[in-house]
């Protein structure tokens, strides 16, 4: 009976990271979901040369997850493409007019946010930015151009292992002094895949299988029910 | 002994003199070492290279041991005392490691440990960092005011900018403020700076959170145009609440604590007019994403 059900979790995964690491969009582009030996990931592969960013708003592209716990500290852990104009920085890591690489964690259960930022992104170069669930129970890591930054996060959950089911939940705030959050139930992990943040009047974007929209009237990522849940589950 | 043999021996013997005089004449110091650039950002830390867990051909970590007391904990880790105690020795580690990297091109990352080379439990959040992706990358790249003001001129900026705080808050919300300078690299006039306030309640100052973490590094920090290593603001009020912002220039990396009961706003945004007196970064809202 276990090993059934294990069988018929192992074609769930397989089926949606097939889906997933295909998904392409030819603004933002390519999201995806893998596993290797050593866990599962997130991840975003972007063309640099498309990157947009308006003035003081300060995530170009992002892979985030997210956790709570109904506690007031809930963790997350991001890597991405950052770009701000002179008025407002990330983490007091620096105002940046060029691309760059940056991480931003916050552990859960913190007070401390903490930001990185890495090597100027070059035009036209692919980017690769993946988050990595290890096998070990909670512990969360980062990987650019398939490095892992060497450090490993601890962004907890209840039970102590994360992610058995995941859910795609809004995570937006990056316009300027505007913030919304919304997390996952609690024992969930969100998975949330963040595109640029062009005000080119409403659009709707498709990243990975959730659907953003940006309404420049209240100027938030608006995010529907998730179209579909996500399972992910590791046989070690 | 034949003549020959003696002449032999004198001439190698100074040509051995020689070449000692001319390294130390030329040289001076002996070329420091993850110890000694340990050393010298804290007193008594000693340090290690070690092949770095990123796992990239070449890449090495540098393990710092530090003072038992930079690291043990006065409070649960999830205290708002205890995270400003685990940022700051994190942010001494960057300096660290980043003065390294300077010499050490396969220096990729570091990690603060003890003096028996362990971590509080949950502290690797803020003692482990990196400084680079990849040997040999320039983490600096593009900060040409980086170490190029005096540490006196440094100083003075922050001096300044803390005048300024101090008059634009209400009277007798900050109570107490010390300055420190930390060497970090004295071969390149690199200096970080530390100020610590006691304030007399932070949440009173809500709306000054942003003259307080970004405000004071006016001149100093974060950004290409830094002009000094790093700059260490930490706060703690009457009732034992902690906020504090350490910024490592160099490796360009930033810790914001914020004890919850503060509930700082999304944007910390600088309102009082602080001079940047050295051309270095401007005051600059901050925000987490």
């Amino acid at each position: 009976m276990r090993a059934k059900r294990g069988i018929a979790v192992g074609l769930a995964v397989a089926g949606l990271a097939g889906a997933g690491a295909a998904r392409g969009d030819t603004d933002f582009g390519t999201l995806g979901l893998g596993r290797t030996s050593f866990g599962s990931f997130v991840s975003l592969s972007t063309p640099s040369s498309r990157l947009f960013q308006e003035s003081d708003e300060f995530i170009v592209h992002r892979t985030v997850v997210q956790s709570v716990n109904g506690s007031l500290d809930p963790g997350l852990i991001q890597v991405g493409v950052y770009r701000s104009g002179p008025g407002l920085q990330l983490d007091n890591c620096g105002t940046r007019a060029g691309y760059v690489i940056y991480t931003e964690v916050k552990q859960y259960g913190s007070l401390a946010y903490r930001c990185q930022l890495f090597q100027p992104v070059s035009p036209g170069t692919i980017l690769n930015l993946d988050v990595f669930r290890f096998h070990t129970a909670a512990t969360w890591g980062i990987r650019i151009n398939g490095v892992l930054t060497g450090s490993v996060y601890r962004l907890g959950f209840n039970s102590g292992e994360p992610a058995v089911g995941s859910e795609i939940v809004d995570h937006g705030q990056n316009h300027g002094t505007h913030a919304a959050t919304r997390y996952a139930p609690a024992g969930h992990a969100a998975w949330s895949f963040y595109a640029a943040t062009a005000r080119q009047g409403r659009r709707r974007v498709t990243a990975g299988p959730a659907l953003f929209e940006y309404a420049p009237s209240d100027r938030f990522w608006k995010l529907p029910p998730p179209p579909a849940r996500m399972t992910f589950r590791h046989r070690e | 002994m034949r003549p020959r043999n003696l002449i032999a021996a004198v001439l190698v013997l100074g040509a051995a003199v020689l070449v000692v005089v001319l390294v130390l004449s030329r040289g001076g110091a002996p070329r420091p070492t993850v110890s000694s650039i340990a050393a010298t950002v804290v007193p008594g830390a000693t340090a290690t290279l070690m092949p770095a867990p990123s796992g990239v051909p070449g890449a090495e970590m540098v393990r710092i041991m530090v003072p038992d007391a930079l690291v043990h904990l006065p409070a649960p880790a999830r205290d708002s005392s205890a995270a400003s105690v685990l940022a700051a020795a994190g942010w001494r580690g960057a300096l660290i490691a980043a003065a390294a990297a300077t010499r050490m091109p396969a220096v990729t990352q570091f990690a603060v440990t003890d003096k028996a080379g362990a971590q509080p439990p949950e502290a690797a959040f803020y003692l482990d960092g990196a400084v680079r992706m990849a040997p040999g990358q320039d983490p600096a790249a593009g900060m040409t005011r980086l170490d190029t003001i005096s540490p006196s001129a440094a100083r003075r900026q922050l001096e300044d900018n803390l005048g300024v705080l101090m008059r634009g808050l209400p009277a007798g919300s900050i109570g107490r403020a010390a300055i420190t300078e930390i060497q970090v690299d004295p071969a390149r006039h690199g200096v970080a700076l530390a100020v610590e306030l006691e304030v007399k309640d932070l949440r009173s100052l809500r709306g000054h959170l942003g003259d307080l973490l970004g405000g004071l590094a006016t001149g100093l920090a974060p950004g290409l145009d830094s002009t000094v290593e790093g700059v260490s603001i930490h706060a703690v009020d009457a009732g034992g609440r902690h906020a504090g912002s350490w910024i490592a220039t160099r490796s360009q990396q930033g810790t914001t604590v914020m004890d919850p009961r503060i509930k700082p706003p999304p944007v910390m945004v600088p309102r009082l007019h602080f001079v940047n007196e050295t051309g270095g970064p401007g005051p600059v809202a901050s925000a987490h994403a």
